[in-house]
């Protein structure tokens, strides 16, 4: 992304604007947050901007959980020289499909090492609408580039990070429930038999609460408008291989 | 003159504090050799800005010097690695060839399009095969009509090994170069101990176990990295160069020792020979983990600390 798209792209947001930061060329995690109904129509320029920064040869994919979206953006990536990977271990860019409880206006949000780099909103950046709906929407489709995908280990920990400082590591063997003051309340995140996920935001849209459960190494969810991040620890390991 | 060395020495370690304060771990996410590389290193911002750059140089070189389109089989690092992986061929007792290709592409691992040839097809292209039918000068490679090289099984150890040794010039003390399971550690840990590599575990959720290791490097070969299925049979992508089908008996061997490039080679001939403990015998600084086709777990040659969970 250029100065100038960059520049763009905060007026597109302000709303998020404390938060954004330029794209780094080197990141462990990346993500793309697309809300739309229509992903396959929708996701490809974002897909295109992000391969930059990631390097060449980012172009296998696969589905964590397939439905009928993923039988219609598969062909649409294979179309545009992407292939499938079959497997998600084997992938480069690994996409889910969640349901949103609460419709929301379409956006794309560009997510770097658990920082929210970039924000596209369709009613805000008009130069992104051709073709594209701005009713609400009520599916989000997450786009994980390189290391978000846990490569198989189970976690150990769960952190949470509220505005990039860690707050709280809680052992996923311990069941419990950690009540958090966020902005307008309080985030509630539950731990059960070594899964965590977010039970009750006071964010406007829910994905937050609408992620599945986490429990491998490196899984995360994210709650954008209270610049709130859980992370699930490794069990002491630095690096996997095999 | 007293009087200046009581000044003099807690100025130099105010100095000296406040330059390593700026010291930091960084890491770094780059795609070579089609897969991912993450590199942790610690230091300071400039340093890391000019170890990527050395790592980015490292790699980009060891992609086209041994890609199969553009390898050049005069360079001085192409015959320096074929006589390398001629020894471990030697040593494996055939085990481990480089001049696979021909059986990888007749089964589709190049193009991704998979399927089982015929008896016939695997034995024309055996004739194909053979790293002793390729005659290697003091100048040159000459690889006879149809043959052809696939550096996959050691290249990139090699890589990961240079761009490691780079790194260390560059004055770098602690980090690991991790290329899509091929990796190598130095120094300690940001925990200030050993690097704990989590090995990952060939069929289960998890671990095999997590090793220690530090100023040494590991690799796996495994079933389960590339593979395709037909009629409920798994085809994966470590031949055996004698039959020409891949090879069977293991689910995954890791290897451990002080160079990458020969983790990454003796992965693959223990994988595919019938006696690993032969071959480690020639190599008594390197030790393997293999899991068999049961999933049970045993070890060959040097003892690596491996710890296991439940």
């Amino acid at each position: 992304m250029d100065r100038r798209e960059f520049l763009h792209s905060i007026l597109a947001a302000p709303v998020f604007s404390p938060l954004l930061t330029p794209p780094q060329s080197g990141f462990e995690h990346g993500a793309i947050h697309l809300i739309s109904d229509r992903p396959r129509f929708d996701i490809l320029p974002f897909l295109e901007k992000y391969r930059k920064f990631a390097g060449s040869g980012m172009n296998s994919f696969a589905f964590i959980n397939p439905d009928t979206h993923s039988n219609d953006l598969a062909p649409v990536l294979s179309r545009n020289g992407w292939t499938a990977a079959g497997r998600p271990e084997n992938a480069r860019v690994v996409f889910s499909f969640h349901r949103l409880k609460q419709k929301s206006l379409p956006s794309a949000t560009l997510v770097q090492n658990g920082r929210i780099v970039d924000i596209r909103s369709w009613l805000r950046a008009p130069l992104l609408r051709p073709h594209r709906e701005s009713r609400p929407s009520s599916l989000l489709t997450i786009a994980s580039f390189a290391g978000i995908y846990p490569a198989g280990k189970a976690g150990e920990s769960v952190s949470l990070y509220m505005n990039g400082r860690k707050i709280l590591q809680s052992p996923l063997n311990k069941n419990t429930t950690h009540i958090i003051p966020a902005k307008k309340g309080h985030i509630a995140v539950k731990i059960d038999r070594r899964r965590a996920w977010i039970q009750a935001s006071p964010c406007p849209n829910k994905i937050c609460t609408s992620t599945p459960p986490v429990s491998m190494a490196g899984e995360r969810i994210i709650c954008a408008p209270n610049h709130f991040l859980l992370e699930v620890q490794g069990r002491g390991v630095d690096t996997v291989i095999g | 003159m007293a009087k200046k060395t009581t000044i003099l020495i807690p100025l130099i370690v105010l100095l000296f504090c406040c330059c390593s304060a700026r010291e930091k771990w960084h890491t770094s996410t780059v795609i070579y050799f089609d897969t991912v590389c993450e590199i942790k290193i610690f230091g300071s911002s400039p340093q890391f800005r000019s170890s990527m750059e050395a790592v980015h140089g490292v790699f980009s070189k060891i992609e086209t010097l041994f890609s199969p389109d553009s390898c050049e089989l005069t360079s001085p690092e192409v015959l320096n690695l074929f006589r390398r992986a001629l020894e471990i061929h030697k040593i494996s007792g055939g085990a481990f060839d480089i001049s696979i290709a021909p059986i990888l592409k007749l089964w589709g691992f190049y193009e991704r399009d998979y399927r089982v040839p015929s008896p016939g097809e695997i034995r024309r292209s055996l004739n194909r095969v053979g790293m002793t039918k390729i005659e290697a000068g003091e100048f040159e490679i000459r690889l006879p009509a149809g043959m052809e090289i696939d550096w996959g099984g050691i290249a990139k150890g090699y890589g990961i090994d240079l761009a490691a040794q780079t790194l260390r010039d560059l004055g770098i003390l602690r980090g690991f170069i991790n290329a899509g399971g091929d990796l190598y550690c130095w120094g300690s840990n940001p925990g200030d101990a050993a690097w704990k590599i989590g090995i990952k575990h060939p069929r289960q959720e998890g671990f095999l176990g997590v090793l220690s290791l530090t100023d040494e490097g590991a690799a796996t070969t495994g079933d389960y990295q590339r593979f395709f299925i037909r009629e409920g049979v798994r085809y994966h992508h470590v031949f055996d160069p004698q039959s020409g089908y891949p090879a069977h008996g293991k689910q995954s061997v890791t290897v451990a020792g002080p160079e990458t490039t020969i983790c990454d080679a003796l992965a693959t001939a223990v994988f595919i020979s019938k006696q690993p403990d032969s071959i480690l015998d020639f190599y008594p600084e390197y030790g393997a983990f293999i899991v068999d086709t049961e999933g049970r777990l045993s070890r060959a040659g040097r003892e690596f600390t491996l710890r296991i969970y439940e």
